[in-house]
């Protein structure tokens, strides 16, 4: 069973900010959907390759060049930056993580 | 009859001979969702001046002889996962509340390309994480067929427009049922192509070794004609197949000497067996046409459910991690810019997410988390070559497998809100099917009685990778025979 130092570890690996409520709350419920999961624990798959995808495809690459006439590219950089909260002509600006002078 | 009834079938052929315009369709698509849709619900966006627009200009291209093939001046929506060029594209959650993209999918490019005239932007669980569109950001859409009742999920608005006749046909994205399942209890046809077969560039992820693009229609053939303008490779999407779109609709047929299996694990305890008998009824259709009917097993099914519930939130958990308040979307960083990298991060995502994909980013995380990623997730891919497996095993003996889409008919708004686990449940036999890539259609095939109301049962026809054309050729033989021709009463 979770604890709740538990939850509160998954939501730190999750960058989630969970109110008191939440963590109690998603608790309860992520220990009933693991339960769920219980069942898959005596299957034996010893040998069993692991699928995870089933494309077929692997290491699709193409050259390394700028395409200019494909019409499902945003025009231009300020249409793509048009959605971020925080910019300075084409430079998106964070929050300081570095300390110091 | 009114023009919003049309099938895409039937509307591209009056459109070809001349009886009806395509600002016709899209005025009486438009004047019966400003009639219906505070009801159902369905819409998140209309939008009016542009389908007007783009109408006319099909009209314009018809009347010069360029008309673009069959869906040309044809109204479809789009869920709202699917991104349209300068039109506001949500997911139906509040973190992507505003978010404006600046290039279209290749879906929604493909049908603009072949004519289509976008109608607008439908409701759906948000991040498309759910099975009754309860968990949309917004509001909940209503099942046309009773209005205390969910439409299903994720692609309700989809399912429920095209129940409604609020569209000519709509488009919905299914990663474990979310085109079958609200086709399913909304009486319409819902495609879930092969995996890879429709790009889903510009489509926001769910789970991206699970996620599809496909059809909610009125008819069969309607889903073919679908399929046949948005499937195809595309550079931008690398998962897409190269191989060639067969005319589908052109090579529709019914079918004779089929062999159809019946897994008895879709046929036990558990299921409604009101739903059972209306399923039982095709079964009969099919073996008057010829079938063989085979019984197999598809061992995999009791604990596939498990699996997908591990692989698809590790996947989310992923996927959602782009959603940092640093590049777009909501962000504390709009209000206040005095705040840590990681304040941002927490805030953002703590406000910004709804509780379900909070909920799926955390079993995601803690089943990708060092010490339990042997014992769920690697466990899952495993389990997830051994589904693959019955299904390769089933089609030695069968051509196309054939069970129900969901245990239940639709059940009532805020039945199962509170208890994940059995919300999870209803996607039972819808679930499976993702992980092994393989095509699946639900399919209307009767109704059954419940609090005085019709309610409308999906039959799910199954076929090996690429095998769309079997389920079409299925399904057209059951849906002619059956010859529904209900609508909900609104």
């Amino acid at each position: 069973m979770l604890s709740k130092d538990d939850v509160l570890g998954v939501s730190k690996l999750a960058r989630l900010k969970l109110t008191d409520e939440q963590v109690d709350k998603f608790k309860l419920q992520m220990e009933n959907v693991l339960e769920l999961f219980d069942e898959v624990k005596n299957i034996n798959v010893d040998n069993i390759e692991e699928t995870s995808q089933v494309s077929g495809l692997k290491n699709i690459t193409r050259e390394d060049e700028i395409e200019y006439n494909n019409d499902l590219r945003p025009d231009s950089s300020n249409d793509l930056l048009a959605n971020t909260p925080r910019r300075e002509c084409t430079k998106i600006i964070v929050p300081k993580v570095i300390e110091g002078k | 009859m009114n023009l919003y009834e049309l099938t895409i079938e039937e509307a591209s052929t009056q459109l070809a001979s001349g009886k009806i315009t395509s600002l016709d369709l899209t005025n009486s698509v438009l004047e019966r969702i400003e009639n219906i849709d505070g009801k159902i619900k369905a819409y998140l966006k209309v939008l009016k001046d542009e389908s007007t627009e783009q109408a006319k200009m099909s009209d314009e291209r018809r009347a010069s002889g360029k008309t673009l093939g069959p869906l040309d001046g044809i109204p479809i929506c789009l869920k709202d996962l699917i991104c349209l060029k300068g039109c506001e594209t949500t997911a139906s959650s509040n973190i992507l509340k505003g978010f404006v993209p600046p290039y279209d999918s290749t879906v929604a490019n493909k049908l603009k390309k072949a004519g289509a005239v976008i109608i607008g932007k439908t409701n759906c669980d948000a991040f498309a994480h759910g099975s009754s569109t309860e968990n949309s950001d917004f509001f909940v859409t209503k099942n046309p067929w009773d209005l205390e009742k969910i439409p299903g999920g994720s692609s309700g608005g989809s399912a429920a427009a095209t129940s409604a006749d609020e569209c000519i046909g709509a488009i919905g994205t299914d990663t474990g049922g979310s085109i079958r399942q609200p086709a399913s209890l909304c009486g319409v046809v819902g495609l879930k192509p092969t995996y890879g077969r429709v790009s889903r560039y510009g489509v926001v992820a769910m789970a991206s070794s699970l996620d599809v693009v496909g059809p909610i229609v009125k008819s069969v053939k309607d889903s073919a004609m679908v399929l046949e303008a948005i499937a195809g490779k595309d550079e931008l999407d690398s998962t897409t197949l190269d191989v060639e779109v067969p005319k589908y609709s052109e090579l529709i047929k019914k079918v004779t000497k089929i062999r159809v299996g019946i897994p008895k694990e879709y046929f036990a305890e558990g299921t409604d067996k009101d739903v059972l008998e209306e399923i039982n009824k095709s079964i009969e259709i099919l073996k008057d046409a010829g079938a063989e009917i085979v019984d197999i097993s598809l061992p995999s099914t009791d604990y596939a459910i498990s699996l997908y519930y591990i692989i698809q939130p590790a996947e989310v958990s992923s996927n959602l991690a782009k959603y940092d308040g640093i590049r777009f979307g909501y962000s504390t960083l709009r209000d206040d810019s005095n705040q840590t990298l990681e304040d941002v991060y927490f805030n953002s995502r703590g406000t910004g997410f709804g509780s379900e994909a909070k909920r799926r980013i955390m079993l995601g995380s803690y089943v990708l988390s060092a010490g339990y990623y042997d014992a769920y997730y690697r466990k899952a891919m495993k389990l997830r070559t051994l589904v693959i497996k019955d299904f390769e095993k089933a089609f030695e003996k069968v051509d196309v497998i054939l069970g129900p889409v969901s245990p239940t008919p639709a059940f009532k708004i805020g039945e199962k809100t509170d208890d994940p686990v059995q919300m999870y449940l209803s996607d039972i036999f819808t679930a499976p099917i993702n992980p092994a890539g393989v095509p699946a259609m639900s399919l209307p095939v009767g109704f059954v009685k419940r609090d005085g109301k019709d309610l409308p049962v999906g039959l799910q026809l199954i076929a090996p990778m690429l095998g769309e054309q079997i389920i079409f050729d299925t399904a057209y033989t059951i849906e002619q025979a059956l010859n529904l021709n209900k609508k909900p009463q609104l």
